[in-house]
């Protein structure tokens, strides 16, 4: 990693920070004027602002999360020595953010499912509720260096300390994943609609596992 | 990770050899938070990195690593 690239993270950070806040406060001023005109009673303006500052806000803070993480981590990765760590310090901070921004994400998708599992979805609800099963992949996918620049980056992200972290990782993601399919199939036998809305939340909760897990390890060892 | 057993004197070599952490593990080709690891014993190095690591500081395994009783 280059001074270059250190020194665009911050930058990069620092601009994109501010402008990402105010989405996220217009957004969330759209939800207010949407629901007193639902309150009004003109449910349609009401449905489509809300929905536009769900979307808004939602942007907003996941890309807020980011700038802030990419200034930190430019500031982490100034700190670090030899690349090798300094790769492995920016992967680190992905896997710590992720999971976050990766949240809103799986509460959109829990409301989607109820309204698929009640018979009320739209095309944008299907993907809104698919979105899940890529992330839940994703981030396990990640963590184990499987991702196309991790493969490029494997002289600096793999070696055997990294190795011993990924199995502690996915062991936890593992015990947490069954602990939450058994959960969700008990709560299937009484709820079966129950369990398919609770179903985003499992994944969620252990694709996180994996990569916090790994990210509080990685944290932990620094010395 | 790490082993009770395992002694190290990885840190009194390092620093006899005057390098940081950083150095070693730059010449060793390991990141400096698995040297920091080692020397700490919450990692247990395989015999490969021992041996990796003898090497760099020139001295063999058994100057860097000990069975505790």
């Amino acid at each position: 990693m280059t001074e270059d690239t250190l020194t665009g993270y911050q930058k990069l950070g620092a601009r994109v920070f501010k402008p990402a806040l105010v989405l996220a406060l217009v957004g969330a001023m759209t939800g207010i004027v949407g629901w007193l005109a639902n309150r009004r009673g003109d449910v349609v303006i009401g449905d489509g602002l809300m929905t536009a500052a769900g979307v808004a806000t939602g942007v907003g803070v996941t890309a807020a999360l980011f700038a802030w993480a990419g200034y930190r981590v430019g500031r982490r990765l100034e700190s670090a020595s030899g690349r090798r760590d300094r790769e492995q310090a920016a992967r680190v901070w992905q896997l710590t953010i992720l999971p976050m921004a990766m949240l809103a994400m799986t509460a959109a998708a829990m409301l989607a499912a109820e309204r698929m599992v009640h018979g009320a979805a739209d095309g944008l609800e299907w993907a809104t509720a698919a979105v899940p099963a890529l992330y839940a992949l994703l981030l396990p996918v990640m963590v184990m260096n499987w991702d196309a620049h991790a493969r490029k980056m494997r002289k600096y992200l793999d070696d055997e300390l990294i190795r011993a972290m990924q199995a502690r990782a996915i062991i936890a993601a593992f015990f947490v994943l069954m602990t939450g399919a058994c959960g969700v199939y008990l709560l299937g036998l009484w709820r079966a609609d129950w369990a398919v809305i609770a179903l985003p939340a499992v994944l969620w909760a252990a694709a996180s596992t994996a990569s916090l897990r790994f990210a509080w390890l990685s944290r932990s060892y620094d010395g | 990770m790490g082993d009770a057993r395992l002694g190290s004197h990885l840190k009194e070599v390092r620093t006899a050899a005057g390098l940081t952490q950083a150095e070693l593990a730059e010449r060793a080709g390991v990141s400096r938070k698995t040297i920091n690891t080692v020397e700490n014993g919450v990692f247990t190095p395989s015999t490969t990195l021992a041996l990796l690591l003898a090497r760099t500081l020139g001295v063999t395994v058994e100057e860097l690593f000990f069975l505790q009783d």
